[in-house]
């Protein structure tokens, strides 16, 4: 039966309206991610003494963060229920279109920075509009826009592979805040500040939870379902297009495989961090560590030795286990 | 009779049509634009393209039609190959002995990568998406470290045979390719055809409970599925493999989502159970055309993605181009006439005193009526009953004022001035809240978010203002009387507290109009009684209250006005002073209906079915009972009290904690569905559309699914046995249906009950358990139901009823069983015992 409101808890109030928030972003599943985390830096600490390095860490933030923004968009889109299959394709055609346009107008920075904004806008409005109005399967309308982010990606750069040196891309890339924190990882966290104000602080985070969880539920409060749906898919377009915009600051090398794997790796990274891909579940907090559990994983392997080839091999298997650590934690609590 | 079956048909050809059409159009395309195409172009290059693509389509159909995705298959082709490649070369490279052992090595790497997807997405009950897509990360990694990044060559012309020669006949010049596809393709059309196997992967990709209700073992044919699928991988590998005369690491890189296009576009639903096989050919047949003539045609090869692309988009968007443009006029009519509402809303503003009246409202589902021309008034301040059978057109005159629907005719008032109702955020705006029978509720999200669902109190810089929210919440619940921790989660709350929390948001809208749809189908007694000062208290202060339910003790306690529908037009409206519930019935079904809950009763015979001790933890109590050859047993109790629970249990849809079960004598230990069946033992659940029916399948399908092993000899299935079960008992329980080639989601609630029962039946059990017979159905079909379970009981079935409904318990059954909070707390002899004597014992705590 319903617990009652005490006296004691109606002075507590003011401190419930915290925790409403607090208790939103711990959740079960997350406390095992975190855990998760520690006992891989424990293990990566013990094979590689120079791990728990300021250094290391950095380095590791910075090779994820372009993966850590494309995740940010991805798990909106896994909460809503959807899916995008396109966003590591359009990461590359979105790298590859804005530098080629970048080269050829006399490398404008600025320029660089809205085309890819742009593209980005315009490739989650197209995969929203699709689903949305044309009530296409997320899944069949990414897979499509897959394919046509391809055929752009090579139509734009004739199979060439182009170099980016201007010196605002390279401090982008490769540039220090306070000295000491690269830009990427700042841009990151910025990210992450704006996904998170999104989901627990805005209408749109309540619809995202709403649409996942219970879709006639949404639309039967009020909800324009529609709008809110599209608006998802553009700020994943968004942050497809900030992760382009870093990755081709920092690798200065653009070519036609630019964006390979990241698809797989966001969806992984959000569903570590415990997003369901059935929609309604997730955290932005849980993603970060997500992001922070795989690139932990790759960083010891590459310590070890661990040929590229083979690294492949390795992740597959530790998502594999991952989930299934996740399915059984679930099935334990089912039974409770 | 048979339009219905005729209409789909070529609905299906039509779809087999549009795609020969397309691939038509681009043979005629690419020989205009190729000279040489028409020569070049012979079907066996066309063969070799598609090959792979067709032989893998068949193994994804099978995964997606169960309601997964493989999305392992390129990767897990490459690994087949690679090991493949490997055996051959270190066994003697170029004898015939190494190219089987090459062989077998390719299939059994593909069927333990296949497998391996199968326990997890079958058995673990795994995300298919995210299982398949870390087992291709892992398949890619694993071949690049046996091939170390660089090609195998493999020159055993045995093993090479399959993927790479050729033989004429005539002028023509056929790959030896085909030997294998096209009985792969034979196969595989009539295997989902005629084979239980294919009806199984329909059901448990259309309703997967219901499927496994009905003894069907999901798991394993989930399994078989991903299994079918790997060893399918394993045998493209040797094509592939054949054709290049080498075994590639980076082969079939992006080969999964061309097999889904070809799939999609053959007319696959990705969310399952919707599909046939023929499409898929046609679908990669397209794209083998496509690839080779892009290929030949000398323009750069984006140009293949981009179209591959836009073929997806069009082959899915033809099927629903109707519609959509339908929608979009409609669309841009509404927008132009919501402005009127600003209007009324601003008169309503000086009063708080409203009317809203409705008239002559029509509406009509693709050609069929669902409102004949509706009209009702309802004041501030009066609780106004909706009374009809199902079907008669409630919930559709709801929708159309909570704007879920937009009506095609009449017009509705307020305060005398017409609205337009075009979407939710209209109805809101216009103060109408309507409470669903299903719960609109958000699991993931606490009480305070549902209750500010949509209309959330936003602050600076259109935050949220969490802190006010909350507040008001609090003072809401306390207003309610209803005690709860906000901050809780929805899924953390029982399905009273639910309707509970249901019923604050739409006290907490500021509506002047709520609408209640059945609010007390599922809460306990003390709630309904809660519930009500509720509705006194809105009465009070002025709210309008549309109210609707089955229960007509309920209507005769709350309401001050009943209107009632009957096949989607207007009855009659009165007082509630003016009539009676025996009036009301008969209104309601246009004629008598004389003693509904009474049967004949027969003398039971013999104890067919024991329980001693039954007992699940947490759930329900040890409890013993038996029941005799012709005996009806009633169940009855309070929701929640432990009655379906118990049902499960006996059915093995939930596990036991302790007791026996008998039958007949013999001890039973039952685990599945599967297993109780087969013991004779059926249970025809309480939730028909979750548990009971596979909507998408036809009527003889749904009802020869739980017979289907005794049907079927040696796992084909035999059409003719089929049809004639499925008439035997649409006639005998007078199932109303176009044909028995409908879907069975077309049906009324009441007929697909009926099929429910037929299903069971079909295994001719020596124990029914009925949960919930007649819950939903109008009350033409209760009776029918009725008659039936005195049938069965004549027939010296032993049955075992379930029932909210105190008058059904005591009209049908012979002994009655009272559960409360999981006890059983009392036992009547029936036609001696009195409602209020059940209903004390079903309150006791």
């Amino acid at each position: 039966m319903p617990g009652f409101i005490k006296e004691g808890d109606k002075e507590k109030m003011g401190k419930t309206a915290k925790s409403i928030l607090e208790k939103l972003h711990i959740s079960y599943n997350r406390l095992i991610s975190i855990l998760i985390l520690i006992i891989l830096m424990a293990v990566a600490s013990i094979v590689n003494p120079a791990f728990l390095t300021a250094d290391n860490l950095l380095g590791i933030l910075v090779q994820n963060s372009a993966k850590g923004i494309l995740a940010l968009g991805a798990t909106f889109v896994l909460m809503t229920g959807g899916i995008d299959l396109a966003c590591g394709n359009g990461l590359t055609m979105i790298a590859v279109v804005a530098s080629v346009i970048h080269i050829t107008t006399g490398e404008n920075f600025l320029v660089l920075v809205l085309l890819c904004l742009l593209l980005g806008v315009v490739l989650g409005g197209i995969n929203g509009f699709l689903i949305t109005r044309m009530k296409l399967l997320p899944f069949v309308a990414t897979l499509a826009m897959m394919s046509v982010a391809k055929g752009v990606t090579l139509f734009a750069s004739e199979g060439k592979i182009m170099f980016l040196n201007h010196p605002a891309t390279i401090y982008i890339g490769s540039g220090k805040v306070f000295g000491f924190l690269p830009m990427p990882v700042v841009i990151f966290g910025l990210m992450s500040a704006i996904a998170a104000v999104l989901l627990y602080r805005t209408k749109m985070g309540v619809a995202v939870y709403a649409l996942g969880g219970n879709k006639e539920a949404a639309e039967y409060s009020g909800i324009n379902v529609k709008k809110e749906e599209t608006k998802v898919y553009i700020f994943d377009g968004i942050c497809i297009s900030v992760a382009a915009l870093v990755t081709v600051c920092r690798v200065g090398q653009i070519s036609p495989n630019l964006g390979e794997g990241a698809m797989m790796d966001a969806i992984a990274a959000a569903v570590i961090g415990g997003t369901s891909t059935l929609g309604g579940k997730g955290t932005i907090g849980g993603t970060i560590v997500g992001v922070l559990i795989i690139g932990v994983i790759i960083n010891a392997l590459t310590f070890l030795n661990v040929p590229v080839i083979a690294q492949d091999a390795v992740k597959g298997l530790i998502i594999i286990f991952a989930v299934i650590f996740d399915a059984l934690i679930n099935q334990v609590k089912e039974r409770k | 009779m048979h339009e219905k079956a005729k209409k789909q048909m070529t609905a299906e050809q039509k779809r087999y049509l549009f795609l020969l059409a397309i691939i038509a159009g681009f043979l005629i395309l690419f020989s205009v634009k190729i000279p040489n195409f028409v020569k070049l172009m012979t079907v066996t290059n066309l063969i070799r393209q598609s090959a792979v693509l067709m032989i893998l389509a068949i193994g994804m159909t099978l995964v997606i039609l169960t309601g997964g995705i493989d999305l392992s298959v390129g990767a897990t082709m490459a690994l087949s190959g690679a090991c493949a490649a490997a055996v051959i070369n270190s066994t003697g490279a170029e004898t015939p002995g190494s190219a089987v052992l090459g062989m077998i090595t390719a299939i059994a790497v593909g069927s333990l990568v296949g497998a391996a997807n199968g326990y997890l997405c079958g058995y673990m009950r795994i995300s298919p998406f995210m299982v398949t897509l870390a087992m291709q990360t892992f398949a890619r990694g694993l071949t690049m470290m046996i091939t170390d990044g660089s090609r195998i060559v493999v020159k055993n012309p045995v093993f090479n045979w399959l993927g790479g020669g050729q033989f004429h006949i005539g002028p023509l010049i056929v790959p030896n390719v085909t030997v294998i596809l096209i009985p792969a393709v034979i196969l595989a059309l009539f295997w989902m055809k005629h084979s239980s196997t294919g009806i199984k992967i329909y059901s448990v990709g259309g309703n997967a409970t219901a499927a496994y209700a009905s003894g069907i073992h999901v798991k394993k044919e989930t399994f078989k599925t991903y299994l079918t699928s790997g060893a399918l991988c394993g045998l493209a590998a040797v094509i592939t493999i054949g054709r290049s005369s080498s075994a590639q690491p980076l082969a079939g890189t992006g080969l999964e989502f061309d097999v889904i296009t070809a799939v999609v576009m053959g007319g696959i639903s990705l969310l399952g159970g919707v599909g046939t096989m023929a499409g898929i050919f046609l679908g990669s047949l397209l794209m083998g055309v496509l690839t080779l003539g892009i290929n030949m045609i000398n323009i750069p090869s984006y140009s293949n993605y981009i179209i591959q692309g836009v073929f997806v988009l069009v082959a899915v968007l033809s099927n629903q181009i109707v519609s959509l443009v339908k929608d979009a006029v409609n669309a841009g009519k509404n927008l132009k006439d919501s402005s009127a509402n600003e209007k009324v809303l601003e008169a309503m503003s000086q009063s708080k005193v409203h009317r809203m009246e409705i008239k002559d409202i029509t509406k009509s589902f693709s050609g069929v009526p669902a409102l004949k021309g509706i009209s009702m008034t309802v004041e501030s301040g009066k609780v106004h009953a909706l009374l009809g059978e199902n079907g008669a057109g409630k919930s559709t005159l709801i929708k159309i004022l909570s704007g879920v629907y937009q009506r095609d005719g009449g017009s509705i008032t307020i305060d005398g001035m017409p609205v337009e109702i075009h979407s939710t955020v209209d109805s809101r705006k216009l103060g109408i809240s309507v409470i669903y029978q299903e719960f609109a509720l958000v699991p993931e999200l606490n009480i305070v978010q549902n209750i500010f669902l949509g209309k959330e109190i936003q602050g600076k810089g259109r935050l949220l203002s969490v802190r006010e929210m909350l507040k008001n919440a609090v003072n809401l619940m306390e207003q309610l009387h209803f005690n709860s921790n906000v901050t809780k989660k929805i899924r953390e709350l029982s399905v009273s507290q639910q309707q509970m929390v249901e019923i604050a948001k739409a006290f907490s809208s500021n509506a002047w109009f709520v609408v209640m749809d059945e609010p007390t189908s599922a809460i306990t007694e003390a709630d309904k009684e809660k519930l009500f000062g509720i509705i006194r208290e809105m009465k009070k202060q002025g709210i309008a209250v549309v109210y609707i339910s089955h229960r007509m003790q309920e209507i005769f306690e709350i309401a001050d006005e009943v209107t009632v529908l009957r096949d989607g037009a207007h009855v009659k409206t009165m007082p509630i002073t003016e009539t009676n519930e025996d009036d009301l019935t008969r209104l309601m079904v246009g004629r008598e209906v004389k003693d509904i809950f009474n049967r004949e009763k027969t003398k039971p015979g013999e104890v067919v079915f024991k329980v001693s001790d039954l007992e699940r933890k947490g759930v329900f109590a040890p409890i013993s009972f038996q029941v005799r050859a012709g005996e009806v047993l009633g169940f009855s109790g309070l929701m929640g009290a432990g009655r379906t629970e118990i049902a499960r249990c006996i059915f093995g849809m939930d596990r036991h904690d302790g007791g026996e079960v008998w039958m007949k004598g013999e001890k039973l230990n039952i685990r599945s569905p599967k297993e109780a069946l087969k013991h004779g033992i059926c249970y025809v659940s309480e939730d028909r559309r979750g548990e009971g029916i596979i909507p998408l399948r036809s009527v003889r399908e749904n009802i020869c699914l739980a017979a289907l092993e005794e049907l079927c000899r040696k796992g084909y299935r035999n059409t003719g046995k089929e049809q004639a079960l499925s008439s035997e008992y649409t006639e005998k329980f007078r199932i109303k249906a176009a044909s028995q080639e409908q879907p069975i989601g077309r049906l009324s609630g009441g007929n697909q009950q009926k099929c429910c029962l037929a299903k069971m039946l079909a295994c001719k059990p020596s124990l029914i358990i009925l949960d919930e017979p007649t819950r939903g159905i109008d009350v033409g079909a209760k009776a029918e139901i009725h008659r039936l379970i005195g049938e069965l009981a004549k027939q010296q079935i032993a049955i075992i009823m379930i029932s909210s409904e105190l008058p059904e318990i005591l009209g049908c059954c012979d002994r009655i069983v009272v559960l409360a909070e999981g006890k059983r707390t009392g036992e009547f002899e029936g036609g001696k015992v009195t409602q209020e004597a059940v209903m004390e014992c079903a309150m006791k705590i």
